[in-house]
């Protein structure tokens, strides 16, 4: 969710009204936003806004349009583009690298410092959440009198050039950029192993920047003396670039610059950007009551349609530039239930109702549950997220595990197979706590099966333990057979031998010929790898298996 | 009297033994010589009189000396250098031969020489010739600090803060020598009798008539008719016991899960390795969505890919993401990969479970749900863990719309929190469109972000076959359940602490 950081004054300004708290907590609603932090000393007002697909709302200049158009103080700016004169051309030697711009020019433009702040950050929101942090769009603003036209986009070799990148005092080659400058190493990766490197560069052979890293501090730095601006937007889609660029223009229009057009000339084809003619999309007054359950005229939905920046021809809606978060006429629909005002529909109950149901296996775990309780259990709860130490070193087994591949801590790294090892990593966390500890858990497990579609299954195991001075083999004997005679369940053991028991204190329960448990003794060696001075005797059962012998 | 007289009926036959010692001594050790009882039990008499307030107990903690082995042996046969000058006393002697009368080892006639040499005791001539000066002599008949320090020390008990100067000064001389005297920490009990415990001491106990304990035989043969029971102190402390208890977080989500039973949800499940077609795919998220980067979501190293479900769904859902398909939707506009679709993944949300049952032969209308762990590769903190529960699911049926939306959401907020007033807001869900979230009024904790809802886009349902319309649901119960068990971190939900389990009270959603 982008937070927006905006000057409230400023804010007041764009819509042209100053609104009270709850009146701008209720206009926000327009916006899908809400006021995250509001310092009114140093007039900064933090806004949160949950839509992630609509870039058009991350700055002042976004949320005020929205916000006045609904609150009927203004209409939308329609940007009239004049050609700027400036061409770009784009070599064909970025083809496979990062083969596609969209640019524009911003003229008369007077940079205040809201509409600085609010420019760069809005830059920022649009290349890290839109653009994917940069991945799919980056964007360079640069001062549009020192850069001469034709400007070129093209691949150079890592030492073929030098400039010197922003913030920097010296000339740097395209290497040394990659590895010294700040921006260098945390986007560095976006061009790995890239056998040239896109580069903007003027007529003169002054370097715009370095896409998607870094501008350069002559070009590419503005300030409040900047009055022309060139912009252009890098990746290799234009579903991405297009609406970025819009988006950006249309808030430096709101601002009263004056948007131009530059032409780009890419290896096979010739366009204009930016492009700001209206789009549509299909639509139909029944449906939008249908999907609302709001009885509209079709008159209140023009109105409604309106209010949200729609135009309605025939069987179309048309919608404005800078949105590209329309797809299908839901879309639309959405926008017209919140200009009605989502509190001010009366809800209404779904009328069917049905004898609701757990699934049969839940149901059965929670009787199994209440058996244990009866029995002085406490119950404990883990994480299916484990590591090999807990699962299977301190445990003297190996076990095929299913791991992830980017955990983001070495304590959650693999699913457990079973569940004693965590149910011994408790107790050996408990050591200080009284003695007799009688533990449970029930829970999944994460077992590879080739078999099943998603390669593993997730039985649900119960896993029963006594720490205790006399602790032993009987007395996990004694709570299986409770366990199992309140269930009505009849069983065998064998003799097994299994790492983590003791030898000759291990059994394996068989219930119905299916092997449902391990139950014994703990092996000391395995106690004391958890660093627990104290017998342990306990049983791990299947009760997914048993439940599926049970039923037939 | 009437006062002491119930008073003797409540005690104990080791108190009625101790009782009467009192009147004799009021230290500790002593009441365990006279009574022939074992420390412990002495000591628990007297806590059981203590809280029947006869008497209080004061512990007194001092460092007294005590004669190691090489003290007593000097005791008798004197310190080592006394004996040494005692063999000089009347005649010089040659060093060997001083050795062999005395029978002292090599060390302690080194350590001989050096005391008495410093206190100019003897004088060591050519060829080790040994002789007594008049310092020695008067040593001799004086005798040493360190030997009457070892005397009192065998004769009383002495309390190493109330030590002489000069016993100061021999007892540190005597720590320096192996083994002769040390201080040992001491504990003893003195009694205080209060007033009543004053007049219990003089007055005559009786016969102890009283039944202790009721036992199997007394009862077989009713040989407790007519006696009297010893009362007993009901107010006196007993060991604690733990029960049998759910885990409280466990507990909670179950009755969660009863609650949403109750209003006619059926539980769905889903895997917990998950293929990326029903996390992702399936949902209308784009295969290049920020999303699915491997900062947002685990990814797992092996096996990598699963099988995906038949055909015609998968046709369907590469359709629609690359042009809409039927859907009369513009789709993502990119070319959608079976690979991806097919990887295998940790389920990072619940959503994903619904797909995977709306592509099978669902009851229609219905409402269906399941709580299940997620798992995120999340910055871990507080509020965010990589392993957690979510509560959702769908609600599907010919006619249902924007209003049922709102009107699901806010019959479940009031049904799980109580909550009177409820409000909504406009949110964004991927997979959604038109998108709600609910705030309500909890009587306890206030307003609050409950639940989100939305209707499913037709991308979603309709390549799975699902022409109605699908309300689909989520409410967040971590943040509830953290409020309700009162705990500030979400990693407590999962507690090791098997003390604040056992103490854990019974929580209700």
């Amino acid at each position: 969710m982008p937070t927006i950081e905006v000057s409230y004054k400023d804010l007041c300004n764009l819509i042209g009204k100053k609104l009270g708290k709850e009146e701008l907590e209720e206009a926000l609603m327009y916006v899908k936003g809400e006021i995250d932090e509001w310092d009114k000393d140093n007039d900064l007002l933090k806004i949160e806004t949950a839509d992630t697909n609509r870039p058009d709302l991350w700055s002042a200049e976004g949320i005020a349009r929205e916000i006045k158009r609904h609150l009927k103080l203004g209409k939308d700016n329609i940007p009239k583009i004049k050609k700027s004169g400036i061409k770009v051309i784009v070599d064909k030697n970025l083809a496979k690298i990062r083969p596609l711009t969209v640019c524009a020019v911003i003229r008369g433009l007077k940079i205040t410092e809201d509409v600085l702040s609010q420019m760069i950050q809005l830059q920022e929101k649009v290349c890290e959440t839109f653009g994917s942090k940069r991945r799919e769009v980056a964007i360079g603003v640069y001062d549009l009198h020192r850069v001469t036209s034709p400007i070129y986009y093209k691949g150079y070799g890592l030492t073929e050039l030098k400039f010197v990148p922003l913030e920097f005092s010296k000339k740097l080659n395209l290497r040394q950029i990659l590895a010294q400058h700040p921006k260098g190493k945390e986007y560095g990766y976006l061009l790995e192993k890239a056998e040239k490197y896109p580069i903007f560069i003027d007529k003169k052979g002054e370097v715009l920047s370095m896409p998607p890293i870094i501008n350069s501090d002559y070009t590419g730095k503005v300030t409040k003396d900047t009055k022309d601006l060139f912009i252009e937007c890098s990746g290799f889609n234009f579903k991405f670039l297009v609406p970025a660029l819009n988006v950006i223009c249309m808030a430096l229009v709101d601002r009263g610059g004056k948007l131009e057009s530059v032409e780009v000339q890419f290896p096979d084809k010739k366009m204009i950007t930016p492009d700001f003619s209206e789009k549509s999309i299909k639509f139909d007054f029944e449906y939008v009551n249908n999907r609302s359950g709001l009885n509209l005229k079709n008159e209140e939905i023009e109105k409604l349609l309106k209010k949200a920046g729609y135009s309605v021809k025939g069987n179309k809606v048309f919608y404005p530039a800078y949105r590209q978060d329309i797809m299908h006429a839901v879309d639309v629909i959405e926008d017209i239930i919140i200009g009605y005002g989502y509190n001010n529909i009366e809800p209404e109950s779904i009328d069917f109702n049905f004898q609701g149901s757990m699934t049969l296996i839940n149901k059965f775990s929670s009787t199994v549950a209440s058996i244990m309780m009866g029995l002085g259990a406490q119950e404990v709860m883990n994480y299916t997220l484990t590591n090999k130490d807990i699962l299977l070193k301190k445990m003297l087994v190996s076990m095929n595990v299913i791991e992830v591949d980017n955990p983001v801590s070495m304590n959650w790294v693999v699913f457990r197979t079973w569940v004693l090892p965590g149910l011994l990593e408790f107790l050996s966390k408990n050591t200080n706590k009284e003695y007799p500890q009688q533990i449970f858990e029930i829970g999944e497990v994460v077992v590879r099966d080739d078999s099943a579609e998603t390669k593993s299954r997730n039985p649900i195991r119960i896993v029963y333990c006594l720490a205790s001075k006399d602790a032993t083999f009987t007395n996990a004997k004694q709570v299986l057979e409770f366990l199992f005679d309140s269930l009505g369940i009849t069983y065998v053991i064998d003799k097994t031998e299994h790492p983590s028991f003791i030898k000759g204190r291990c059994g394996r329960v068989k219930v119905k010929d299916k092997k449902v448990a391990y139950i014994g003794e703990i092996n000391p060696q395995v106690l004391e790898n958890f660093g627990i001075e104290m017998p342990v005797a306990g049983f791990e059962l299947n009760l997914t298996d048993l439940y599926e012998v049970i039923r037939k | 009297m009437g006062d002491i007289k119930d008073l003797i009926k409540t005690l104990h036959p080791l108190e009625r033994k101790i009782v009467p010692l009192l009147r004799q001594t009021s230290v500790f050790s002593e009441l365990v010589n006279k009574s022939d009882l074992k420390e412990v039990e002495v000591m628990r008499a007297l806590q059981w009189l203590q809280s029947k307030e006869v008497l209080k107990i004061k512990e007194d903690v001092k460092e007294v000396l005590v004669l190691g082995e090489n003290g007593k042996k000097a005791l008798t046969k004197g310190l080592p250098e006394k004996v040494f000058l005692n063999t000089i006393k009347n005649k010089a002697k040659l060093l060997d031969k001083i050795k062999q009368e005395t029978g002292l080892s090599i060390q302690e006639i080194n350590a001989c020489i050096g005391v008495l040499k410093s206190r100019a005791a003897i004088h060591v001539g050519k060829g080790m010739v040994i002789t007594i000066t008049e310092n020695g002599r008067k040593l001799l008949e004086r005798g040493s600090l360190e030997e009457s320090l070892l005397k009192r020390i065998s004769l009383e008990e002495l309390d190493i803060s109330k030590l002489k100067d000069e016993e100061k000064f021999a007892f540190e001389n005597l720590k320096k020598r192996k083994d002769m005297a040390k201080a040992v920490i001491k504990k003893e009990w003195f009694i205080i009798l209060s007033d009543i415990g004053k007049k219990i001491v003089t007055t005559s106990l009786g016969s102890d008539k009283t039944i202790e304990k009721l036992t199997p035989a007394m009862l077989k043969t009713g040989s407790w008719k007519n006696k009297e029971f010893r009362a007993y102190d009901i107010k006196a402390k007993v060991p604690k016991v733990f029960g049998g208890k759910r885990q409280p977080y466990a507990e909670f989500v179950e009755e969660v899960r009863q609650k949403v039973v109750e209003m006619g949800f059926k539980e769905i499940w889903g895997p917990i390795i998950e293929l990326e077609f029903y996390n992702f795919d399936a949902l209308f998220q784009p295969q290049n969505h920020p999303a699915r980067t491997w900062s947002a979501t685990y990814r797992i190293k092996e096996p990598k890919y699963g099988r995906l479900p038949a055909k015609k769904i998968i046709q369907a859902v590469k359709a629609v993401h690359e042009n809409g398909g039927n859907t009369g939707s513009t789709g993502w506009q990119y070319k959608w990969s079976e690979k991806i679709a097919s990887q295998l993944m940790p389920r990072a949300h619940d959503t994903a479970i619904s797909p995977r049952f709306m592509a099978q032969d669902i009851e229609i209308p219905g409402k269906y749900f399941s709580l299940v762990r997620c798992f995120r590769p999340d910055v871990i903190d507080a509020t965010h863990a990589v392993e957690f529960n979510q509560l959702g699911g769908f609600v599907i049926g010919k006619d249902l719309n924007f209003k049922h939306l709102l009107g699901l959401l806010k019959d479940f907020v009031i049904e799980m929190t109580g909550a009177k007033e409820v409000k909504f807001f406009p949110d964004y869900f991927p997979f959604t469109e038109p998108s709600v979230q609910i705030s309500a009024k909890h009587p306890e904790f206030g307003w609050m972000e409950l639940a989100g809802a939305g209707v499913f886009r037709p991308e979603l349902s309709e390549p799975l076959g699902i022409k109605e319309p699908v309300i689909a649901w989520g409410f967040g119960i971590d943040r509830l359940a953290m409020l309700r068990l009162g705990v500030s971190d979400i990693r407590d939900l999962f507690s090791q602490n098997l003390e604040f389990l056992r103490k854990s009270k019974k929580v209700q959603v």
